[in-house]
């Protein structure tokens, strides 16, 4: 009957059977003539890589400022708007006593107000 | 031959060498980790022509890499990695192709493949029985002087799974020598 510290000592005791001593001529023999794949190499890519990192980082932050300003434009009033006027309203001159000054309530609200009436 | 210790950073250099062109560069891995290779692949296959075809591949595959070698972080953890890879696609070829009567002829087998010079017959037969992956744990553990941990990395299963397969295979190895549990 044996116990599971004499069977770890057996197993300790053991060992494996010795590797054939022409294999490692054989494995070297066979690798000169593997093909190797090739890939790219690593370390002689290292500039290449960085490179393409920088211009990853220079494409990112010209797209969030081009990004930006498509936003910030659709959120700007246009500027053309006649109540972006200075004063912000217009004497519309018509008539002899019948004159028109438009006011702005905003951008796109215009008021008229016929000074006649005022008179 | 003896067995190198365990070192990432001297196989890196390695592998950056074999990646250079240098010659050599193959044939020092090769000193450095085919006895352990042999070993690992002996407990998967119980045969010695097998596991030695097998570490022949391994290195192979290595020479084939051409510059990617240099990529590899953790030399030894492939290597191994590579082996029972080999391995598990022997077994599958074998078990595509294997007829009852193969499987009588090596159940009925004496334990000629046994991977290991144990004084034992019992023993040996014991740990021939062994499920591969329960095996493959001693083997590596007792023989090759692997951690818990590394034996993990290099077969891809936790460290946890690696010991409670180690502890299955000394549960299971006593019951077939008929000694209590």
């Amino acid at each position: 009957m044996m116990t599971n510290e004499e069977l770890v000592r057996e197993l300790r005791r053991a060992r494996r059977r010795a590797i054939s001593a022409d294999l490692r001529d054989r494995v070297l023999a066979a690798a000169e003539s593997v093909p190797t794949v090739g890939l790219p190499d690593l370390r002689t890519s290292g500039p290449a890589r960085f490179v393409s990192f920088r211009f990853a980082v220079v494409a990112v932050a010209l797209a969030a400022v081009v990004s930006a300003g498509l936003w910030n434009v659709r959120q700007t009033p246009p500027v053309a708007s006649p109540g972006a006027l200075a004063d912000r309203h217009t004497k519309i001159t018509g008539p002899p006593g019948d004159d028109v000054v438009v006011f702005w309530l905003d951008d796109e609200t215009p008021v008229l107000v016929s000074l006649a009436d005022k008179r | 031959m003896n067995v190198e210790p365990l070192d990432d950073g001297r196989d890196r250099v390695l592998l950056e060498r074999l990646a250079a062109g240098q010659p050599g560069a193959l044939a020092e891995l090769y000193d450095i980790h085919a006895d352990r290779l042999f070993g690992h692949a002996l407990a998967l296959t119980q045969n010695r022509a097998d596991a030695e075809d097998l570490v022949q591949a391994t290195f192979l595959k290595i020479a084939a890499l051409g510059t990617v070698a240099s990529g590899i972080r953790h030399p030894a953890r492939y290597l191994h990695q590579a082996i029972r890879g080999a391995a598990i696609d022997l077994s599958r070829r074998r078990a595509t192709r294997r007829d009852a009567a193969a499987d009588l002829a090596a159940a009925m087998a004496p334990s000629s493949g046994a991977a290991l010079e144990i004084v034992s017959l019992d023993v040996r037969q014991a740990l021939a029985g062994l499920p591969a992956e329960q095996r493959e744990v001693v083997v590596l553990h007792l023989v090759e002087g692997f951690s818990f941990r590394e034996i993990g990395r290099a077969t891809g299963v936790a460290t946890f799974t690696a010991a409670s397969r180690y502890r299955l295979a000394l549960a299971r190895m006593r019951r077939a020598l008929g000694s209590s549990p």
